[in-house]
């Protein structure tokens, strides 16, 4: 890993670019696909996959996942099952690892579990592996993406995503009490050796999440605030919309400076892994003697957290967040948004794409 | 002005009561502060806020409430740092996928497996630099682009169209042919950046004076479009911003028209284009979405506005700017004719019409006067 | 606008001067002040039990070496004066030199991760131990550096235990001691971040050798002040947010700490559901300073039990806050240009106290709605004469009642008269007879009115800076998220070019549309149900609160269950057990045990400060609706 951006020239695909993709290459007979993907009651669940099966039939197999979280609606859970249910039928060789997320004390350990399911899989037996995180939640994703990816040496390693940040905005997390890192995803944030290192904050901004910012804000204490805004997106005023939302944090919370926003192409994975490196190059000479800290909290729409996620992974960044013990959603607007598609996303992130 | 003063100005002129101030004076400090106090015609003491409690002044008692929420709720402002992200993403989002897949077409591999080529980062390398990439106008900012792209594109690919010297040209061939060590070398891409398109009327203009300063063979001189660039060289127009309309056929369209123009003789071999940021169909300012808004842009209007420019873009008037394009959009460097003029105008009291005040004043270009 | 009220407290911590010009000795003075003078506070395990925001974290960042050896370097600034007075009788400074070397140690989630991995109980246990010690030792280390001092001038003085004991931890020298901790704590830091952890036997040395320096060390001497001087200081290590670790964990922690022969200070600050929601009640329940039981500890002597916004005398509680809430908002209103250059730093004078009466116009509306009572109740001339005339007697805070307020308590005086002579009496009789009991104009009936004109006629009623401070539940962030409205209200009107002081139908308005934006930002577990549940409450207080004869008095602001059905909840009611637990982590209520009332005891759900704010209920204390968990449950549970 020479250059700081090591997946400056990654491959990402959208849409009809996905399907040829998946019908030209992931479907060649010598293939055999794991596919991991989330049991859950989000509409985007089950897209992916029937992608997959419809050109790959008995060549793919399914690990599919199932969040579990305390007394969770029925409503959603009769969504899930119903989403279960057509994975299960579409890829009958599948397993499904159900996922605590809390312990009985609503301790967050469901990315512990996650990694735990996964550590299980016997990888020899794929050519691909395919990490469908449309229907997972982060603090599930990101640890099993780590963890796959020092062990997908001679296999491809592919990320997918169901772009739909309409859809993100129906679906409300009722958050835990507290910030804590995503499960592998630390760096060096609450090591005594690194209490002095200025520490950056760079949260991704999104409408109606003022507690969650609020509590990552008092366990993070950066010095700096780069908020992440969404820059170009579908609404060309949606980045003033979120100054303005969250004015009172812009200005006394975070002081933050205006030269310190940072953009990010809402659609585009690459664009803000781009920012954050760029960021953290720039900012090394000058922190040299005390550590600099870049520190991470992807809460907004999923493309963006992909970026993000590249971004830590390459450089260790803690990623700090605040888990979801619930969701609300409002499913009349779900229904509705349910109709425009969104956007397929595949994310190539090792193997025969690049040169080894 | 003290902020301060020109808050307490502007809470008297629009008569708001204490509650309605805290709220309207948070927003204005909030917002001046991240967006609106860097528009580049602003000048120290009068800033945004000033400017606003000037412009809203020209309008009644009455109307100004209408104004207010106008700019409060549909003001569409990119700043520079966003302009600047467009222009830095250019390269990496748009330029890059496009050589890639010349890079595949030529390794006889999909796009998706360039990369596992071991010849393809040498082939890309190659047909990079085989681009030029040329600023239409002072707003491509071409100077943003050459930094982000420092150690990849070279000083020698990138220029402002509108200011190449014939000696120029010359030493730019010189350049890649000992860059590639290749004695023949042509370019092969062309881009043509700039920073907003509304109508597509100006850069139909501009792509016909490249055509000419390139096509014109004189005084025995070949052409130098005969001589630099290879024979299935390609032109891509790359714009950060444009509308809707632009994007969805009617750039097309525009181009199409050109080449009908050009009538069999003469015209560059294709143009194909990309589009960065594309603005929605819907912001544009129209009855149905402007609320009382809509009478203001009616009434506060004055002819002393229109050029012969203008009335290239149709339409008996520009009451909703150039083109009718009806935006609602400022640039941190200037605020484009196809935006509401209300906005932008400056203009003096003529013939019983009104004085039209900015809010953010549009310099005026020489292309606007031509 | 950089408004300081808005910032998080907690902000203010790395730079310590700032913080300190902030922080108000109150709460030290207040809780800790009696247990420091006996030495209580260092000699065995404190637990500070605490809801968030109640300052706790706030209180033990005072203690913190850096910090007390700036107060001590600049004892003449006048800010500092009394934050020493309060810190000296808690007994951490002694003769202008620091008796106590604290560092505090935020239990987040890499103490409870420990509990999730894969090893044998007491082996976690034994590395949380570790963890937490070799942590600790680097926090003194750390906290002693930041005053200027190097680890190799550390002196440590043992409890002269063994030698094996004293080289387990590197030695006795500040330089070893602090590799070694540096070792364990790494080696321990690696194995609970590790994205797979590695099995037990593959665990290195440094994670599994025993270590134990709480065993052993007993003092610091460390240098301070002037030339070659040092001092002894004993240290101290806070634990705060405890309640994050595992019950298990927790418990196992307490019992450990617990032990006498430890001889380094250690406080356990927690919040109240550390325990199981039973337990909870039950440290909610017991008073300040008792003997309660821990669970799993018999020996409870050993424990000295702090409680912040505990279930005493409320009243006192309620003055101190005031007080304290006081002393903050100077201090956040020196720190902004706007006031402190007109010399504005007193909230107090921010927000007029004076009552805005209704105009002639609504009172003349007002005089015609009594007149139609009257004559609907029957009251005669001369009986609604004499009721005039008591009224007339009662003075609120010595001024004479205006013609709203005398027609309100009008009011309510002849719908009590009504309902207090003998049913069939007045038109019967066709008099003017005594009532059964004699009527008493008082406070409640003022109070009563007061209510009444609010909603009736949309007189002020939220105003003054003692209001502000009592809808803050006793809370600092929720006062000085309340006060940042108010706050930024007034330097607008200093913009606009006015005196800056609101008036009461100001702040009135302003108080309620910041309650309303609290409860629309909610966001914690279960906080659907407890909207729920606050909404019943506070509609149903509401209703009672303005019936015609105002029986409630003052009005009702919560909700009475007898105690005893109360203490049954964690079986017949386990839900709205839950809810009420967030409920009370939040302060959207407050439970008030044991309060007696017409020789029954009840425990009552008082609504926070920011329900009464949002239902405009009263903020005096003690009017209750009674009711029954019957009544209650299928009232407590939202149904999206």
């Amino acid at each position: 890993m020479s250059s700081p951006l090591h997946w400056d020239r990654c491959i990402v695909q959208k849409d009809e670019e996905v399907s040829v993709f998946v019908e030209e290459f992931l479907a060649q007979p010598n293939r055999r696909v794991l596919l991991i993907a989330g049991a859950g009651f989000d509409p985007r669940a089950t897209r992916v996959c029937e992608l997959l099966s419809a050109h790959l039939r008995e060549r793919l197999t399914g690990i599919f996942l199932r969040e579990e979280r305390p007394n969770a609606d029925a409503r959603l859970r009769e969504r899930a099952d119903r989403n279960l249910e057509k994975l299960t039928k579409l890829v009958p060789t599948s397993t499904v690892p159900e996922i605590q997320i809390f312990a009985s004390d609503n301790a967050v350990v469901g990315g512990r579990e996650a990694v735990k399911a996964v550590a299980a899989l016997r990888l020899d037996d794929f050519s691909d592996i395919v990490l469908d995180c449309s229907a997972l939640s982060k603090g599930v994703f990101f640890p099993v993406v780590r963890f796959l990816l020092p062990k997908t040496q001679g296999r491809n390693f592919h990320l997918f995503a169901v772009d739909q940040p309409r859809l993100d905005d129906n679906i409300a997390p009722v958050i835990w009490e507290q910030a804590s890192n995503v499960h592998g995803f630390r760096g060096n944030l609450n090591s005594p050796e690194h209490v002095a290192a200025a520490r950056l904050w760079l949260p991704q901004l999104v409408h109606g999440q003022r507690v969650t910012l609020d509590l990552i804000f008092q366990m993070v204490q950066p010095h700096d605030v780069c908020p992440i805004l969404p820059f170009p997106a579908s609404d060309p005023r949606l980045a003033d919309k979120l100054v303005e939302a969250y004015g009172t944090e812009m200005e006394s919370g975070w002081q933050v400076d205006p030269r310190n926003v940072v953009y990010a192409d809402e659609h585009s994975p690459l664009d803000v892994y781009r920012a954050i490196v760029r960021i953290h190059e720039a900012r090394k000479p000058i922190f040299e003697s005390r550590g600099s800290q870049i520190i991470l909290s992807p809460i907004g729409s999923k493309i963006l957290s992909l970026g993000a996620l590249l971004a830590a992974l390459e450089h260790d960044f803690p990623v700090i967040y605040v888990e979801a013990i619930a969701y609300e959603m409002d499913f009349k607007q779900m229904d509705e948004v349910k109709q425009d598609k969104g956007s397929l996303v595949h994310i190539w992130l090792e193997g025969e794409a690049y040169v080894q | 002005m003290n902020q301060d003063l020109a808050l307490s100005v502007l809470g008297e002129i629009m008569a708001w009561d204490m509650e309605r101030s805290r709220k309207e004076f948070a927003w204005l400090q909030l917002m001046s502060r991240f967006q609106y106090d860097g528009y580049g015609d602003f000048v120290a003491g009068v800033r945004f806020i000033e400017s606003l409690a000037g412009w809203l002044q020209q309008f009644s008692h009455e109307e100004r409430a209408a104004a207010y929420q106008f700019v409060r709720t549909q003001l569409v402002y990119f700043n520079a740092a966003e302009i600047h992200h467009l222009i830095e993403s250019s390269y990496p989002e748009y330029v890059r996928p496009r050589i890639v897949r010349e890079v595949a077409e030529m390794l006889g591999k999909p796009h998706y497996l360039v990369w596992s080529d071991p010849k393809a980062s040498e082939h890309y390398r190659r047909l990079l630099r085989k681009c030029l990439f040329f600023g239409l106008s002072d707003g491509a900012r071409i100077d943003v682009f050459r930094r982000s792209t420092t150690g990849i594109i070279s000083n020698e690919q990138i220029l402002l169209a509108t200011e190449i010297a014939q000696g120029k040209w010359q030493q730019l061939l010189e350049k890649l042919r000992a860059a590639l060590g290749e004695d023949n070398a042509r370019f092969k891409l062309l881009y043509l950046m700039d920073d907003f398109v509304g109508t597509g009327t100006t850069l139909q203009g501009k792509l016909k004076r490249l055509w000419r300063d390139l096509s014109k063979a004189e005084a025995g001189q070949p052409s130098i479009v005969s001589t630099h660039f290879e024979k299935d060289w390609t032109v891509v127009v790359h714009l950060y911003i444009t509308t809707h309309d632009m994007a969805s056929g009617g750039l097309q369209e525009k181009i199409a028209a050109l080449e009908k123009e050009a009538a069999g003789g003469e015209w560059f071999r294709e143009i194909e284009y990309s589009c960065q940021l594309v603005l929605p169909d819907w912001i544009k300012v129209a009855q149905g979405n402007a609320g009382n808004f809509w009478p203001l842009i009616q009434k506060y209007y004055n002819s002393g506005v229109e050029t012969e420019h203008t009335r290239k873009g149709g339409g008996k008037d520009v009451r909703l700017g150039f083109g009718q394009c009806a935006l609602p959009l400022v640039l941190e460097h200037n605020t484009p004719n196809n935006s509401i003029p209300l906005l932008w105008a400056d203009v003096e009291p003529k013939d019983g019409q009104p004085r039209m005040r900015p809010l953010f004043r549009r310099r005026q270009r020489h292309t606007d006067l031509a | 606008m950089d408004n300081p009220f808005e910032r998080r407290a907690t902000e203010q911590v790395r730079n310590e001067e700032a913080f300190l010009s902030l922080v108000s000795p109150e709460p030290i003075t207040t809780y800790l002040r009696k247990f420091g003078s006996t030495g209580q506070l260092y000699d065995r395990l404190v637990v500070v039990l605490g809801t968030p925001g109640s300052g706790k974290t706030t209180m033990a960042k005072l203690f913190e070496f850096p910090m007390v050896s700036i107060l001590l370097r600049n004892s003449s600034s006048q800010a500092h004066r009394a934050l020493l007075t309060a810190l000296t009788e808690c007994g951490s400074i002694a003769n202008g030199l620091p008796t106590v070397l604290a560092c505090r140690l935020p239990l987040e989630s890499d103490y409870r991760e420990i509990w999730e991995l894969p090893y044998p109980e007491d082996f976690k246990d034994a590395l949380l131990r570790a963890f937490v010690q070799a942590r600790a030792i680097l926090g003194w280390f750390r906290n002693v550096a930041r005053a200027g001092v190097r680890s190799d001038q550390v002196q440590i003085l043992t409890t002269g235990g063994s030698h094996a004991a004293s080289e387990a931890i590197g030695g006795l020298s500040g330089d070893a001691v602090l590799q070694k901790a540096q070792e364990v704590e790494r080696a321990i830091y690696r194995v609970v971040g590790a994205l797979l952890p590695p099995s037990q036997k593959e665990l290195g040395e440094d994670v599994t050798q025993a270590y134990r320096p709480f065993d052993v060390i007993d003092r610091f001497v460390v240098p301070f002040g002037e030339g070659s001087s040092s001092v002894e200081i004993r240290p101290l290590a806070v634990l705060d947010d405890a309640h994050t670790l595992h019950p298990t964990q927790f418990r196992n922690l307490t019992r450990w700490l617990i032990k006498r022969e430890l001889r380094v200070s250690r406080w356990v600050l927690t919040r109240f559901d550390v325990l199981t929601p039973d337990e909870a009640i039950g440290a909610l329940l017991a008073v300040n300073g008792d003997e309660a039981e821990l669970p799993g500890v018999t020996a409870a002597r050993e424990i000295t039990r702090v409680t912040l916004q505990s279930a005493g005398d409320r009243r006192e509680q309620r003055s101190q806050f005031r007080k304290m809430a006081k002393d903050m908002s100077a201090r956040y209103l020196s720190q902004m240009p706007e006031f402190a250059s007109r010399k504005l730093v007193s909230l107090e004078t921010l927000l007029i106290d004076e009552v805005e009466h209704l105009t002639a116009s609504k009172t003349n509306e007002l005089r015609k709605q009594v007149d139609t009572s009257q004559k609907r109740l029957g009251v005669s001339e001369e009986r609604r004469k004499k009721l005039l005339e008591d009224i007339n007697k009662y003075r609120p805070s010595s001024r004479v009642l205006q013609d709203d307020e005398r027609l309100a308590m009008l009011d309510i005086a002849m719908h009590r008269y009504a309902k207090r002579i003998p049913q069939s009496g007045l038109f019967e009789h066709g008099g003017d007879p005594e009532p059964k009991r004699p009527l008493s104009i008082d406070s409640s009936v003022y109070e009563a009115a007061r209510l009444r004109l609010f909603h009736s006629h949309g007189r002020p009623y939220f105003f003054g800076i003692d209001d502000l401070c009592d809808a803050s539940s006793e809370n600092a962030e929720q006062f000085l998220r309340l006060a940042a409205i108010l706050v930024e209200s007034s330097a607008v009107r200093l913009i606009r070019g006015k005196p800056p002081a609101l008036r009461a139908s100001e702040q009135s308005t302003l108080l309620q549309e910041r309650a309303g934006e609290f409860l629309r930002d909610w966001n914690f577990p279960h906080f659907n149900h407890v909207r729920a549940l606050v909404d019943f409450i506070g509609k149903r207080c509401l209703t009672v609160s303005l019936e015609p004869n105002a029986w409630i008095g003052a009005g009702a602001n919560a909700y009475g269950l007898l105690q005893e059905e109360f203490e049954g909840i964690g079986t017949s009611a386990p839900d709205l057990l839950r809810t009420l637990k967030y409920a009370v982590a939040y302060s959207a209520i407050i439970l008030v045990p044991r309060y007696e009332c017409k020789n029954r005891l009840w425990c009552l759900l008082e609504l926070g400060g920011i329900p009464i704010l949002n239902y405009g209920l009263s903020l005096k204390r003690g009017g209750f609706i009674e009711g029954s968990l019957e009544e209650l449950v299928p009232n407590a549970r939202s149904n999206n």
